[in-house]
This record gives structure tokens, sequence and C-alpha cells, in this order.
């Protein structure tokens, strides 16, 4: 209700009410004087109070919307609308509140944008410094793992410098020696050389001595026959005499037959056997010469063929000699000029081996300097990881702010 | 002057009187004769006539087999060759220094030579007893030794 129309209202009360209360008055005259006088103070003041009421209740409408709205700003609902449309002091109150509620309203808009910001990039955070602070346990761990790796690298170059210094003298000590081995390759060559020349010397002789030896063994098999030749004629000549001993007996026998007159045949009969006799022991003796030399032949000839096999096996044996002198020869010759390889290789070795320790001297300084500098990396990122551990703190609280001041926040209604 | 023969038999040294032997002889072809005589060796070809060959050995109580090539050949019974093993030598023979003398059996005594005894055999002696064997073998299939 406008101004205008409270005025039109009050208007109609002033001029409608006396003439109700004109007619009431009429009608109380009827009324004696006492219960008149009263009902007149009564109807007087119940219309004062209609009268004060209402008006109250003209003037105190606006505040009481303003003040409805106040209540629920204070509450947090920004959404409230003011409807006071007066140009009085209460209008211009409404006006300043409308006002300042839509201030309110854009500031607390700003600022639950800025919170709902402020959360998530907290949120952010947190989760970035969390994953950072992880990223540098693992890279502390790595920091470490390649400090203890340095250090063992510095031990491992440490050795290897030591094993260098070891290469490099056995490679100093191998030069100098394959070279005596080279001379003595040298010398083994032409020691070769000689002996090779002696095996073929040796296996010529051998050749001549095989030769010599089947021709005595064939002159031996010629002197067995020769023996056993004999031998037969020994016996033919034991049979003669043993026939001339039987003759000799008959003779005698004889002799003796003829008595006196056979005594000289008997003396001649008697020598013959002696004779024959003698011839016997003779033939008998012979035989066992021809026997013994006939067996003697045999072992000679047994020797013989032992020498003969000997003498071939040594042949070939010194064949083999002679062959084999010939692959020592080559293997002497290869191992001459691998020798000399080795030798000339070796000496390079024996560089390689010098320019390697200064290498590795140079590895080992510079691996020092690395354990040093891991030392100090690993130093640096146990700090770091402090710092994060820090932040990460400092961002969780900074999120629970955050989402304390977004629970403010969502109390307000725009 | 008389020669007595001394033959070995049997490692045996017997003597035979020169008068009693027509020769030595000495064969290597022996025919062996089966289911012959128990003593007879065999036979032989021998100039022209045909030898029977007796084994000493048997008679003087050795069984082995002889392997003897040497014979005598004796005067009375040439048609014999007593197997010996050798013949040792020819000696001169005096019949008065036999010792032991006796006129039966096959020795006539034992003739002392050196440091030996010879048996001397009694030829006839011997040569009966050996007809004696014959006819018991052929009488009663069996030797009577």
């Amino acid at each position: 209700m406008n101004m205008k129309s409270k005025l039109a209202l009050a208007f109609i009360l002033a001029v409608f009410i006396p003439i109700v209360i004109g007619i009431f008055m009429d009608l109380l005259s009827t009324f004696p004087l006492f219960w008149n006088n009263l009902l007149r103070v009564f109807i007087g003041l119940l219309v004062a109070a209609l009268f004060a009421i209402v008006v109250s209740q003209l003037l105190t409408k606006n505040l009481k919307q303003l003040a409805k709205v106040s209540e629920e700003v204070a509450e947090g609902n920004l959404s409230g609308e003011v409807k006071v449309e007066s140009s009085d002091e209460v209008g211009v109150l409404a006006n300043s509140l409308k006002v300042m509620i839509k201030n309110l309203r854009d500031i607390v808009g700003q600022v639950k944008s800025s919170t709902t910001l402020i959360t998530n990039a907290t949120m952010s955070l947190s989760t970035s410094t969390s994953e950072v602070l992880a990223a540098a346990s693992e890279v502390a761990a790595n920091v470490q793992n390649t400090a203890k790796g340095t250090e063992i690298q510095a031990q491992t170059v440490e050795k290897s410098l030591s094993l260098s210094h070891n290469i490099s003298t056995s490679s100093a000590t191998i030069a100098e020696k394959s070279k005596e081995t080279e001379e003595a390759a040298k010398d083994a060559d032409a020691n070769v050389k000689d002996g090779s020349k002696s095996a073929y010397e040796a296996h010529k002789a051998m050749g001549d001595i095989l030769k010599n030896v089947e021709e005595t063994a064939t002159q031996v098999d010629t002197f067995k026959v020769h023996s056993l030749e004999i031998n037969s004629l020994v016996e033919a000549i034991a049979m003669v005499s043993h026939q001339t001993h039987i003759l000799a007996l008959n003779a005698t026998i004889e002799a003796a037959r003829a008595g006196e007159a056979g005594r000289g045949f008997a003396v001649v009969a008697e020598e013959v056997r002696r004779l024959a006799e003698n011839t016997k022991d003779l033939a008998e003796q012979i035989s066992k010469l021809a026997l013994e030399i006939s067996k003697k032949t045999e072992d000679v000839a047994k020797y013989m063929d032992s020498t003969k096999v000997s003498a071939k096996n040594g042949q070939e044996k010194v064949e083999a000699v002679v062959s084999a002198f010939d692959t020592i020869r080559e293997s002497t010759s290869s191992t001459r000029s691998a020798v000399v390889l080795i030798s000339d290789e070796a000496n390079t070795l024996a560089t390689i081996a010098s320019q390697l320790l200064g290498a590795m001297e140079e590895i080992q300084e510079i691996a020092t300097e690395n354990a040093a500098g891991s030392e100090e990396v690993s130093a640096a990122t146990e700090e770091i990881t402090a710092s994060m551990e820090e932040i990460n703190k400092e961002a969780q609280s900074l999120l629970e702010e955050s989402n304390i001041l977004k629970g403010l926040i969502e109390k307000f209604k725009l | 002057m008389a020669k007595l023969i001394v033959l070995k038999v049997n490692n045996k040294f017997i003597g035979i009187p020169s008068k009693e032997v027509m020769e030595i002889v000495e064969v290597q072809d022996v025919h062996q004769s089966p289911f012959s005589f128990p003593f007879i060796v065999g036979t032989t070809f021998w100039r022209g006539a045909i030898l029977t060959i007796v084994s000493m050995s048997y008679f003087l109580g050795d069984l082995e087999e002889s392997k003897s090539s040497v014979y005598v050949r004796l005067a009375k019974f040439d048609n014999l060759l007593l197997e010996v093993d050798s013949v040792e030598r020819i000696i001169d023979y005096n019949e008065l220094k036999i010792v032991e003398r006796k006129e039966e059996g096959i020795y006539t005594g034992l003739y002392p030579s050196q440091d030996i005894f010879i048996s001397i055999l009694n030829v006839s002696n011997f040569c009966a007893l050996l007809e004696e064997e014959t006819i018991s073998v052929i009488r009663y299939g069996r030797a009577g030794r």
C-alpha cells in the first residue's frame, strides 16, 4: 500500500468514523447519563485504539518487511527481495538494503567462486606436492643408490687401476719374454733343421742297415741250409761208421772163426773197428757240433728275423721321426712367425696397457669427484625432500582452511 | 784165440762165443706178423733169405717192446736173428774162466771181464727153449712162460 492509499484510507476513516460516532451518540442519548458517559468514554477509547492500531499497522508494515529481509540476510539467505516502494525514510532504507543485498550477493558469489578455485588449487597443490614428495623420495633413493654406485665405482676403478698396473707390468714382462721366446724359437728352428738333417741321415743309415740285415739274413738262411746239409752228411758218415763198425765186428767174428789163420785179419778187423768207433765218435762230435751250429744258426736266423723286424721298425720309426721333424720344422717356422707376431703384439699391448693405466688414473680421479658430487647431491636431495614435506604439510593445512572457508561460503544462498 | 761177443739186452750183458755167431746184422725193414708168437718180433729179408727175428728180451723176462735194429744171426740156426739192444764189444774168451758153470738153462755161466760179469748164453739150450715155447703156443694156444 503506497502512501496515497494510506492517506485515502485515513481520510475515509476520519470522515466516516465521526459520522458513525454521531449516529452512535444519538443512539446513546436514549440511555441514562452514567451509562451514557461511560459508554462514550469506552467508545472513544475503542476508536482511539482502532485508530492507533490502523496507523501503527500502516507505519510498521514496510519496516517489518525490511526486518524480515534483514533477518534472512543475517541468516545468509541473500536471495530475498526487498519489495518496499516508498519514497520516505523507509523507502530509502529499503533501497539501501536492496543495494547492500545486491552487493553482498556479488561479493559472496565472487568469494564462493574464489573459494572453489582456491580449494581446487590447494587440492592440486597438495596432490602435486605429494607427487613431488614421492618423486623427491625416489630421487633421494636413486641419488643414494647412485652415491653408493659411485662409491663402488670408485672402489672398482681403484681395483681396476691396480689390475691395470699388473697388466702393464705383465705386458712388459710378456714383451720381454716374447723377445726371449723369439730367440729361443730361432734356436729351436736351427736345431730342428739339424735334427731333420740327422734324421734323414739316420733314415738312410737305417735303410743300409736293413739292407745289410736282409743280406745277412739271406746268408744265414744259406748257412742254415749248409748246416743242415752238414748234419745230413754227418749222419751219413755216422751211418757209414756204424756199418763199418758192424762190418768190423763181423770181420772179427770171421777172423775168430778162421782160427790161427785169421789172427792177422783179426788184428786188421780190430783196427777197422777202432777206426769205425773213432769215426763214429768224431761223427757224433761233428753231429753235435753241427746240431749246435744248426741251433745257433736257427737262433741267429731268429735274431736276424727279429733284427730285421727291429730294423724295419727302426726304419719306420726313423721315417716317422723324419716326418715328425718335417712337421716340427713347419710348426717351428709357424711358431717362430707367431712368436714374432706375439712379440710385436706384446709390445703394442705394453703400450696400450700403459695408456690404459693413464686412462684408469684419470677415471679414478673422475670417479672420486663423482663420489663427492653424488654425496653432495644426496645431501641436497634430502634437503629438498624435507622442504617438500614442509610444503606438503602447508598445502594440507591450506586445503583444510580452504575447506572450512568453502563450508562457510556454502551457507550463503544466492 | 776164441772171442766172446758181448751184447747188451735190457741193461744186461749177454755173451755169445764167436763160433756160435754167423754175423751181426743191422736191418731197418722189419715186417711185423700179427697174431704171431709173442717172442717173434717179425721177419726181414736179408741177403736173399727170409729171417725170423726173435726177441731176446722176452726170454730175459722183459715184455717191453725193443726198438733196436741190431740183430745177431746164429751159426747153427741161420734162419733166426736175435734182437739185441747193442753189440758192446768183442773180447778174448777163455772158457776156463767161466764161473758158476751149469749145464741146464739158457746160461752156461758167468764170465768176468774187467769190472763186469757177462752171462754166457747157451745157444743150444736157448734154441731148445725156443722150440718148446713154439710147441707150447701151437698146442695150448699160449706160451709156456
